[in-house]
């Protein structure tokens, strides 16, 4: 069975070409107006992205200035995360905890309201009071 | 500096994708020097690589949704989305006439498959390939470089990338 191939070589190598940036500006716009309307030329471009993606390791990394990631979340949120809102996740488990807690403590609560006096434990007792 | 998992990253970007905002400073953290590294080397200028190191994060936080669905390695695309912004600042500081010097060192290809395809091309093309890559240069500078036209460069060049393809696809 001969497999179609999907793409041209051509455009694939239209897509290199448009990954690495050889071409000018002319010809990257003339391909972006073929990818508008190729889902295939698409896949292309990222499968190139994604096998030459190992190039960018021969830049030497730099940490930035940690005043961006503020100035990011201000452009992004209006305001940078506060320390607080870090988790949605952490009062979500905050409040779960004082959920939990209550309602433990309306059991017991319950439980010994159900218990004759004096069957209840002396630690129970001291709950409920 | 700790470098991050593939699949860290996609859990970030997942979480970005889902609209949640304290996943932007660990995202930040693991992969913030990285991209910041291919800015500094296209735009060959500190300041500039930090404010397109942010152009960069908002572009991610946009776009997570659509890549958390993609079955392309998460790095791979957060490096292109730095690569190509930079790449697209320089274009415009150039076409206004601003100065920028493309005259990097020469570079040591990287251990893997793609090192090992690009060090077998012939007359060089694996070292124009990541120049091409890493310090934007197109095929005027290459050319240039080379002292060839770019008649002469672009048909060679475009035979050895098919190898590449074909050499990357075994």
């Amino acid at each position: 069975m001969t497999l179609v191939p999907q793409i041209s070589q051509e455009h694939a190598l239209g897509a290199a070409e448009y990954v690495l940036g050889l071409g000018d500006a002319a010809s990257r716009r003339a391909f972006e107006a073929e990818l508008d309307t190729s889902a295939a030329l698409r896949d292309e471009v990222l499968g190139w992205e994604y096998d030459l993606a190992d190039l960018a390791a021969l830049c030497p990394a730099r940490a930035p200035r940690t005043s961006g990631v503020r100035r990011l979340e201000t452009r992004l949120f209006g305001a940078p995360v506060r320390e607080f809102d870090k988790g949605q996740s952490a009062r979500r488990v905050i409040a779960g905890m004082v959920l939990a807690a209550g309602v433990g403590l309306y059991l017991l609560g319950q439980i010994a309201d159900d218990t004759p006096s004096s069957e209840r434990s002396q630690p129970a007792q001291a709950i409920v009071k | 500096m700790e470098t991050a998992s593939d699949a860290e990253i996609a859990t970030l970007i997942a979480r970005l994708a889902a609209g949640e905002r304290d996943a932007l400073r660990p995202l930040w953290a693991a992969v913030g020097a990285e991209l910041l590294g291919i800015c500094d080397v296209i735009l060959a200028d500190q300041e500039a690589a930090e404010a397109a190191l942010e152009d960069v994060f908002v572009k991610i936080w946009h776009n997570a949704a659509g890549q958390a669905q993609s079955r392309y390695a998460p790095r791979a695309w957060l490096r292109s989305i730095a690569r190509h912004h930079a790449l697209d600042l320089r274009r415009a500081i150039e076409a206004e006439g601003g100065d920028y010097d493309p005259d990097g060192p020469d570079l040591t290809l990287p251990e893997g498959p793609l090192g090992d395809a690009l060090s077998l091309l012939p007359r060089g093309h694996g070292q124009l390939i990541a120049r091409a890559y890493v310090y934007g240069e197109g095929y005027d500078t290459l050319s240039a470089r080379m002292g060839l036209r770019k008649s002469q460069l672009r048909p060679a060049l475009r035979v050895s990338l098919l190898r590449l393809r074909e050499a990357l696809a075994q």
